[in-house]
């Protein structure tokens, strides 16, 4: 039988990438627990006393506006990507990017585009 | 009773944290709660609101880790920080304690430093035990005082560099050697040519009987100290007798700073112009400044007699 993953590694692991895929789905306001019901779906299972401090966190760093919406049957706090928070999640985006291809290229595995190949391996069909 | 629980909780997490912030939070908190109840109403229609609001509790987990997640900056104490402050008060402890011993036994009957330097109660045991728990408590509060104004450097900041440190150098050495033989001879040949006052055309000595009566100790003590620069320069200095002797002169100087403290110190000669009564209040005046310089002279002694224990048990164990 096969050992199973260290609960803590994949934890760690989520815990690196959880931000930026918030602030993926932040690009449309949403408010606390939509946001923990999208994240749950996207397999990224966060509790509101997990979520929620970081949101507040990312408020404080101007990350994130926030508006209170008093319209519906009781008020809700919607959460949306400031300026800023756009330029934090295309930053982390390419980092997330830079270490996912150290990573495959670490462990031998094809990358997605294979236009970036090191250029000492042939290609087929050539002489 | 739904109510009840939800309200206990956004109360004690805005009891919590920051004034500020507090009414804030408990809004927003309030809000997602609230989401969570509805959305586990409707997933599970069998539940009632009082087990859905459980969930929602249960989802936020405790009011004081949340709070504890929400500080902007939580406090973390290093490892190296904690292990210098256990060792630090240990050493701090230890000192306080014998100090407080010496002065039982040399029969003190008021605090050296009031509320901080005092004998010990002599009976029932349990006054004893109180007393050294007391001590044990002023060091703590103190130590933890100066870890939160100066940090982790706090004990190698505060630490004293006696003018008898002899050095691991033979530099340093021979300068501790040059220090202990001035000291040597000021207090042997020059005690009341440089503690005496202006009579009229004449110099009088006010040093007491009791005080030039430790000549001898001193000479003892002064002794003692050499013995650490001597094996500096024969390139034992740094071995397990150079820290014992150095240990044992730091104890031996502190004892006799103890003890110094008992007898009279000062004796104000009287004459025409210093008349008893203001000679008496001059004496008690110098006797108190004294006493401070020699019980915190004691204190420093201590710590380095506590430093050099320590030091010695880690060479005894290599």
């Amino acid at each position: 039988m096969p050992p199973s993953v260290d609960p803590k590694f994949a934890a760690e692991l989520r815990r690196g990438v959880v931000q930026l895929v918030a602030l993926h789905f932040l690009d449309t306001p949403r408010y606390g627990y939509e946001l923990v019901r999208l994240l749950s779906a996207a397999d990224f299972k966060l509790e509101e006393g997990t979520l929620y401090p970081i949101l507040r966190r990312m408020e404080k760093a101007g990350v994130l506006t926030s508006r209170w919406d008093t319209e519906g049957k009781r008020p809700r706090k919607y959460y949306e990507l400031s300026d800023e928070g756009r330029a934090t999640k295309a930053a982390m985006l390419a980092a997330w990017n830079t270490a996912r291809d150290a990573t495959d290229r670490a462990l031998g595995q094809p990358m997605e585009d294979d236009e970036q190949r090191p250029t000492d391996t042939p290609s087929e069909g050539a002489p | 009773m739904t109510e009840g629980k939800r309200q206990a909780y956004l109360d004690r997490l805005e009891e919590l944290l920051p004034a500020k912030e507090a009414s804030r939070v408990r809004e927003e908190v309030e809000a997602l709660i609230q989401d969570r109840i509805e959305e586990e109403l409707e997933r599970s229609p069998e539940i009632d609101e009082a087990e859905a609001e459980q969930a929602a509790l249960a989802a936020l987990g405790p009011a004081e880790t949340l709070a504890d997640d929400l500080v902007s900056s939580p406090l973390t104490i290093s490892l190296a920080t904690r292990r210098t402050f256990v060792r630090s008060l240990a050493a701090v402890f230890c000192c306080h304690l014998l100090l407080s011993v010496a002065l039982t036994f040399a029969g003190a009957k008021w605090d050296s430093i009031p509320g901080i330097l005092a004998p010990l109660p002599e009976e029932p045991f349990a006054a004893v035990f109180l007393g050294v728990i007391t001590i044990f408590l002023i060091d703590t509060g103190a130590l933890l005082c100066v870890f939160v104004a100066i940090g982790r450097a706090a004990p190698d900041k505060l630490r004293p560099s006696t003018p008898l440190h002899a050095g691991w150098t033979r530099r340093g050495a021979i300068e501790g050697l040059v220090l202990l033989g001035l000291m040597a001879i000021l207090v042997n040949l020059f005690l009341d040519a440089v503690f005496s006052v202006r009579h009229g055309n004449e110099m009088r000595p006010f040093l007491a009987e009791d005080l030039k009566g430790l000549v001898p100790c001193i000479n003892g003590v002064l002794a003692l100290f050499a013995i650490q620069p001597l094996l500096t320069l024969r390139g034992m200095g740094h071995g397990v007798l150079g820290t014992a002797s150095d240990g044992i002169a730091s104890l031996s100087a502190s004892a006799l700073l103890v003890a110094a403290t008992r007898g009279n110190l000062v004796q104000m000669p009287t004459s025409d112009k210093l008349m008893r009564d203001a000679a008496d209040v001059v004496t008690n005046l110098i006797e108190r400044v004294f006493l401070v310089v020699f019980l915190l002279g004691a204190l420093l002694l201590m710590l380095r007699f506590v430093s050099n224990a320590l030091r010695l048990r880690r060479q005894l164990r290599r």
